[in-house]
């Protein structure tokens, strides 16, 4: 029974969030305060998810997979109560705009689509690696940045926007899962030995071929979100494109996934290659998102949103 | 020439360009672009400051080699896909029942206890055909898809294209226009000299900043009347909602705030009130005396002026008139006092102006860029075969096999779960 795992989860998250609406004697939960509880819902997932391998536990992995679960939606509804008390505060937009609402949005990008191949897949080990970096994201999120919620500048007033940062965030959700994999893939040796930890792990060439899937799902992403974007600019400051540092760095990711996607198709190409292109490929994609605002941003006047 | 030809057209060459493409384009986002040579001198010492100047890394998306490298991308785009294009419409012809039933890719094999009619009534959308002692079957799905690397590579072509166009025949540049001003001038931002004059003309009616509640600028908006000889119209310009008429595009960009003001003089017992506007001076013709605008700001709720006034050929002397305070000032041989006695604010609408014929094939590229790449990785074909034949009373030989270009994995699956269905569903 597939939908067991998430009716579960549901059920965890419903149990979390009415004892928090108890503890607070309100229905609705601080969006933050719940945001920042997801953080540990994931590390708790993550630890899970390595105990069951470890253990070889079924139970701990369909406990690890609930909790994963009870933590998506949880992100979901924490999301949905930011929109909601944005409206309240007489500037409602949906919540895209800044560093942390796209770092929340981040981690549930990607927990969505690890927890989708789960579904589809069966495996539960790769959670051992991909649930403690949605938790980095959340704690960084939660801890890091500014958590109030502003009104929107006049450029941001945009439905692109929302267009672009989703299309965006799914593509950096795929490739964080490939990136988690092709970690999984170096690491593996070609046959472990019985007793090794490794003999749980999906074999090489199901990793490659996750992956691969894993990159054409993020590269289409990618691609409209690089698109998205420049209509965007077109409308707000009528140039598509200005090879604004950004924009450069995005073009950068976008090569180094094609690359890899023609690559596949040469003979020798598969394998520990592609793991090494998905793994640059990912730290292109983080510097896209952190690298730019921080190292770059005194150049241009791009930054502002974060 | 072939083997020059052969390498153009290589996908080594593409997968080359592809990672030298990122590794050059990381260049321009460290190096600040667009500052004089002397910059770099000074930033980055002699040797690598005359490097960046030799290598035109002030402006390197625009630089001979960055140029050079695209060039070589498009070609290699064009070479390759002129190349692979006869190969794609064979496989596309390519008769699926030219094969060996007993050499099918990704064969599984399986003896089912039932008549051939029977298994082959049991699968669906297969298309059958006599073969040796059996039947061969065929189902293929998004044949059609071989094609869609070509729009992909296309709409790289068109965007190129629409670029360039937008490059060598389109402009950017800017409007400033006060309240009540109407101007067909647009400042270039390339060519530092001379403007541009529009076929018609953009009035300023009005322009407004909407705040939010806590006092954030929540929008600005230029409220322009276009007049095109006998016609006109109106329209509401916002950030984000540019206007486009005729091929041209106005964005809201900048304000600025300035006032009209109307200043009394006093010299002795002659009084005259004067207006003076931004970049419209006031004079009294009378006394041969002229004055203007420097700026307006407001400060401490008081709102104040700072004026120029001449006599004769003087040079202007400068001073500061607040509301509602008279101000004294001697112009030998005599002395005027001046004050304020209206304010009217009014602002300036800084419009960027855009005319890029070149933009429709940027967007047509895209839209199909979106399609072609969605088509290429979620639509690949796939093609299954089946080969029942015979073995014995009420018994046959099943073979199934596969090809994909993409997930071929998947197809493993798939075609084990066919094999099992008919084994469970026949048994």
């Amino acid at each position: 029974m597939r939908a067991k795992e998430p009716l579960s989860g549901l059920v965890l998250a419903g149990v979390v969030y009415l004892l928090l609406a108890l503890k607070g004697h309100s229905l609705w939960v601080s969006h933050s305060y719940l945001l920042s509880l997801v953080t540990f819902i994931y590390l708790a997932a993550g630890a899970g998810y390595l105990l069951h391998w470890i253990f070889a536990w079924r139970g701990m992995g369909f406990l690890a997979s609930t909790v994963a679960w009870s933590g998506l939606i949880l992100n979901t509804v924490g999301w949905g109560l930011r929109w909601w008390e944005s409206h309240q505060l007489g500037y409602g937009h949906i919540p895209l705009s800044n560093l942390y609402e796209s770092l929340i949005f981040f981690a549930w990008a990607t927990m969505a689509v690890y927890l989708f191949l789960e579904l589809k897949f069966q495996g539960k080990i790769l959670g051992t690696f991909v649930a403690p970096v949605a938790s980095l994201i959340m704690a960084y999120a939660s801890f890091g940045t500014n958590t109030d919620i502003e009104p929107l500048v006049p450029a941001l007033r945009s439905n692109w926007l929302t267009a672009h940062v989703i299309t965006c965030f799914l593509g950096y959700g795929a490739f964080a899962v490939a990136f988690g994999m092709g970690i999984v893939y170096l690491l593996r040796p070609h046959h472990p030995s019985p007793k090794s930890l490794w003999q749980y792990v999906p074999g090489k060439e199901t990793l490659d071929n996750l992956m691969y899937k894993l990159i054409l799902f993020g590269f289409f992403w990618l691609t409209v979100g690089i698109i998205t974007g420049a209509v965007w600019a077109d409308q707000a400051w009528g140039s598509y494109w200005s090879w604004d540092p950004k924009e450069t760095w995005s073009l950068i990711t976008w090569f180094i996934y094609a690359a890899a996607i023609h690559a596949r198709l040469t003979r020798g190409w598969t394998g520990k290659r592609m793991a090494a292109l998905a793994v640059i490929g990912f730290f292109a994609v983080l510097f896209t998102y952190f690298g730019v605002n921080f190292w770059l941003s005194g150049l241009h006047s791009y930054a502002t949103s974060s | 020439m072939k083997k020059l030809l052969d390498s153009l057209a290589s996908l080594r060459l593409a997968i080359f360009l592809f990672l030298a493409l990122a590794a050059t384009s990381i260049l321009g986002t460290f190096i600040p672009q667009g500052q004089e040579p002397g910059f770099y001198i000074a930033h980055y010492g002699p040797v690598w400051g005359k490097l960046i100047n030799l290598l035109s890394l002030y402006d390197a998306y625009h630089s001979w080699w960055y140029a050079s490298l695209l060039a070589l991308f498009m070609a290699n785009l064009i070479f390759c896909s002129v190349k692979r294009f006869p190969v794609s419409l064979k496989l596309y012809r390519r008769d699926p029942f030219l094969i060996d039933p007993e050499r099918l890719p990704l064969a599984q094999k399986a003896e089912i206890p039932e008549a051939p009619e029977t298994i082959r009534s049991r699968l669906e959308g297969f298309l059958f055909r006599k073969f040796g002692k059996g039947e061969l079957g065929v189902r293929d799905r998004y044949r059609w898809s071989y094609f869609a690397v070509y729009f992909v590579h296309g709409s790289i072509l068109l965007i190129v294209a629409g670029a360039l166009i937008g490059a060598l025949f389109g402009y950017r540049g800017s409007m400033s226009l006060l309240e009540g001003e109407t101007s067909d001038k647009v400042f270039p931002f390339r060519h530092k000299k001379g403007f541009i004059s529009l076929p018609f003309k953009i009035k300023l009616e009005k322009f407004e900043i909407e705040f939010y509640p806590n006092g954030v600028p929540r929008d600005y908006r230029s409220y322009v009347k276009v007049l095109d000889g006998s016609q006109s119209f109106d329209y509401l310009i916002r950030v984000n909602h540019p206007l486009q008429y005729r091929g041209i595009k106005f964005y809201q960009a900048s304000y600025q705030e300035y006032a009209a003001l109307k200043v009394r003089i006093e010299k002795g017992n002659k009084v005259k009130e004067v207006w003076i506007k931004p970049f419209q001076d006031g004079r009294w013709p009378e006394e041969k005396l002229t004055l203007g605008l420097i700026r307006y700001a407001q400060a401490h709720g008081f709102r104040m002026a700072q004026i120029w006034l001449s006599k004769d050929d003087q040079p202007p002397r400068m001073m500061w008139l607040i509301e509602g305070h008279k101000e004294r000032i001697t112009l030998s041989p005599e002395t005027l006092s001046l004050s304020l006695v209206a304010i009217k604010p009014l602002f300036m609408s800084g419009l960027q102006v855009r005319k890029d014929p070149g933009a429709f094939l940027v967007y047509a590229g895209c839209i199909l860029m979106i399609l072609g790449v969605f088509v290429a990785f979620f639509f690949t074909h796939r093609r299954i075969w089946v080969y029942v034949e015979p073995a014995g009373e009420k018994k046959s030989r099943v073979i199934v096999g596969g090809y994909s270009k993409r997930y071929r994995d998947d197809l493993k699956r798939e075609l084990e779960h066919l094999l099992t269905k008919l084994q469970s569903e026949l048994t």
